[in-house]
């Protein structure tokens, strides 16, 4: 049987070695190189930092520093000196990697030495580059050529480049600032943060955020489980996400989203919006050219659209104004507000009210079990007005000397008019026939179950 | 039989008197009107029939309407979920305290752990680890479930990634156990991989 004392003592020994300090030891690689116009500079690395630096000069100056940590400072020493860095030349590339050797473990498998290799290159500005690292952050700053950078579970940032650049990150962040030129990004895991591109951008992520500002050409953006922000971008933005929001501002071309179980928020957009989504609201302003929504389960609200609006949705409400040209609305289960229309409106709604106001152009709606309330603008052209529902009231408010073909019909209700029109044919309380003005437009309304006014519209 | 109008509601509901119902409407204007609307209202019923795609619609109305669990196990689940990750975040916090984290404020002397600091690292990570898997235990019925939600579905995957970086991660460890930028990605991992969970069992409740 184990002494309780012995035991208590083994491991107050063994907590003794473990506080030891280890040593440190740090070995420096310094070299200097001429490049060859049109030769890559390729990085291969893992554990540590890699910093790049570019110059207008040819030269190429790598600045490793290996360190390793060991028990005792011959063990660290002995180490490092095992850890080569392999700057070779070859005909279209310069190549620079590390090699680490062989750690195998030792007593029990615990092993005792650690090691990590910090690279500081100095580089010509017009040299491709080429880098792969694990392990270990990489920071590029003044390329003025096409890069390539791949790394995991190390941040990648990108400064003040011009060039192509492909960059491709998993388990930690990407954050490119300032490019003349088109960036490509591929990530997973990791946040996504792009600034002052002067041409397109393309990003593909995966849980986690993805923002970009100040971008010259389209956007592309593809994500899952993570916000996406864009704002003052200069051309058209494609945009995939799920279960995350989707919020675009200031984009000088077209807007397309696919979102599910997303908010979608749209402001100031220059082109036109086709926006989708489920399970989340979509608000939107100033649409430059047309809005085209499809959602459901959605609330919609917005204001203010160039051109035509055409929406779809059910099981939510819709609230749209300020719109210059039609406006379509297909829902469902969904109350209807629309003002502001310059165009023609034609509403499809069940179970929830329609209320329109401010219309310019003609009236159709087609509703079921649900209020409908319509103020038409029109005055001395013609637009004709039909509305039809059913268990519900039918209110239509006419603006200043309407003229109208009158047919009213209900069942189970009163039809009252309060602008005086000329009835032809037999009159009822539930049909009606006659004409308002000179009766050049045509006015049809129809209802089941619900009263009907035809009422004078407010001058305000 | 001699139909009369108060026969109107059992002729529409029994297709036998139809025949019956018409001959009596030919002479009865009141019944003639109240069939006209009920025949009205039959085909907008009939126009009003839609279809539409909404795959997260059912899952969302059967968590609705699914009975309350017994307020004591409620409770009890609660309770562990709770508890589980108020000790999984205090023991991440204390881990998190030994290992240095950007890259960017880590001084020359931080590329590395000490032994000490190792040892309570490798002590508060097993602890983080179990707090961890009683999170992924609680999440785990749900996950499979076979009703699961795109997100679950997403989530699940997103738990398969984490765990294969894990893995990647602590392979790299066992030849560079002190490497202080290795220890940190880990724990950023375990943190990420306790920050789903939570969610996972939060969507699960609200839901």
């Amino acid at each position: 049987m184990l002494n309780p004392t012995k035991v208590i003592l083994f491991f107050a020994v063994s907590s003794n070695l473990f506080a030891l300090d280890r040593e440190e030891y740090t070995r420096n690689f310094d070299k200097n190189f001429t490049l060859h116009a049109g030769q890559t500079v390729r990085v291969e690395h893992r554990m540590g930092e890699i910093v790049i630096h570019t110059h207008p000069q040819m030269d190429l100056t790598v600045h490793a520093e290996i360190r390793v940590s060991a028990p005792d400072q011959s063990r660290a020493r002995e180490f490092a000196d095992k850890i080569e860095i392999l700057a070779e030349p070859f005909q279209s590339e310069f190549s620079i990697r590390t090699r680490y050797p062989e750690n195998p473990g030792s007593f029990f498998g615990f092993n005792r030495v650690s090691y990590s290799v910090r690279y500081e290159i100095t580089m010509p500005e017009s040299a491709a580059l080429s880098v792969r690292n694990e392990f270990g952050a990489v920071s590029v700053t003044g390329l003025k050529a096409n890069g390539d950078i791949k790394s995991s579970h190390g941040a990648i940032s990108f400064h003040g480049g011009t060039g192509a650049q492909h960059i491709e990150n998993s388990f930690a962040s990407v954050e490119v600032v300032n490019n003349t030129g088109d960036v490509v990004i591929a990530t997973t895991n990791g946040s996504v943060k792009v600034a002052d591109v002067s041409g397109a951008l393309t990003v593909t992520d995966r849980f986690a955020s993805v923002s970009a500002e100040h971008i010259g050409k389209d956007v592309k953006i593809s994500n899952t489980n993570g916000t996406v922000e864009i704002s003052d971008c200069g051309g058209s933005s494609t945009i995939g996400n799920a279960f995350a929001n989707v919020i675009v501002h200031n984009l000088g071309g077209d807007l397309t989203v696919h979102n599910g179980n997303g908010k979608v928020e749209a402001q100031n957009i220059k082109g036109g919006a086709d926006l989708n989504t489920s399970f989340a609201e979509v608000s939107f302003s100033n649409i430059g050219r047309s809005l085209s929504i499809r959602t459901n389960n959605s609330n919609i609200e917005g204001s203010g659209v160039k051109g035509s609006a055409k929406i779809e949705n059910s099981f939510g409400a819709t609230s749209i104004s300020n719109v210059d040209g039609g406006v379509r609305i297909q829902s469902a289960n969904g109350a209807v507000t629309v003002s502001d229309i310059r165009g023609d409106a034609n509403v499809k709604t069940s179970f929830a009210g329609v209320e329109l106001e401010h219309m310019a152009g003609a009236i159709d709606v087609d509703d079921q079990n649900g209020a409908v309330d319509a103020t038409s603008n029109a005055q001395n052209v013609c637009r004709p007005i039909s509305i039809h529902t059913s268990f519900a009231p039918i209110r239509v408010h006419l603006a200043g000397a309407p003229n109208y073909q009158v047919t009213a019909k209900t069942t189970f209700g009163k039809i009252r008019s309060e602008v005086p029109l000329l009835v032809s044919g037999s009159l009822s309380d539930d049909a009606l026939s006659g004409t308002l003005g000179t009766g050049q437009c045509e006015l049809r309304l129809t209802d089941n179950n619900g009263t009907i006014e035809i009422l004078k519209a407010s001058s305000h | 039989m001699i139909f009369e109008c108060h026969d109107l509601d059992r002729a529409l509901a029994d297709p036998a008197l139809l025949a019956e119902l018409q001959r009596h409407i030919r002479g009865c204007e009141t019944c003639r009107n109240q069939y006209r609307i009920w025949t009205e209202i039959s085909n907008t019923a009939k126009q009003l029939h839609q279809e539409w795609d909404s795959p997260n619609l059912w899952p969302h109305l059967l968590a609705a309407v699914r009975p309350e669990r017994p307020a004591s196990k409620r409770w009890y689940v609660e309770w562990k979920l709770w508890a589980a990750t108020a000790a999984a975040a205090a023991m991440l916090a204390f881990a998190l305290a030994y290992i240095p984290h950007s890259p960017a404020a880590r001084s020359n002397d931080q590329y590395f752990l000490t032994e000490q600091t190792l040892k309570e690292v490798e002590k508060n990570e097993a602890a983080y680890r179990r707090s961890i898997d009683e999170l992924a235990r609680l999440a785990q019925p749900k996950l499979e479930t076979t009703a699961a939600s795109p997100l679950l579905q997403s989530y699940r995957e997103k738990l398969l990634m984490l765990d294969s970086a894990i893995l990647e991660t602590r392979s790299n460890l066992d030849q560079n156990q002190f490497n202080a930028h290795l220890q940190s990605d880990l724990a950023d991992l375990y943190r990420e991989k306790r920050l789903t969970l939570k969610e996972i069992l939060t969507h699960a409740q609200s839901n």
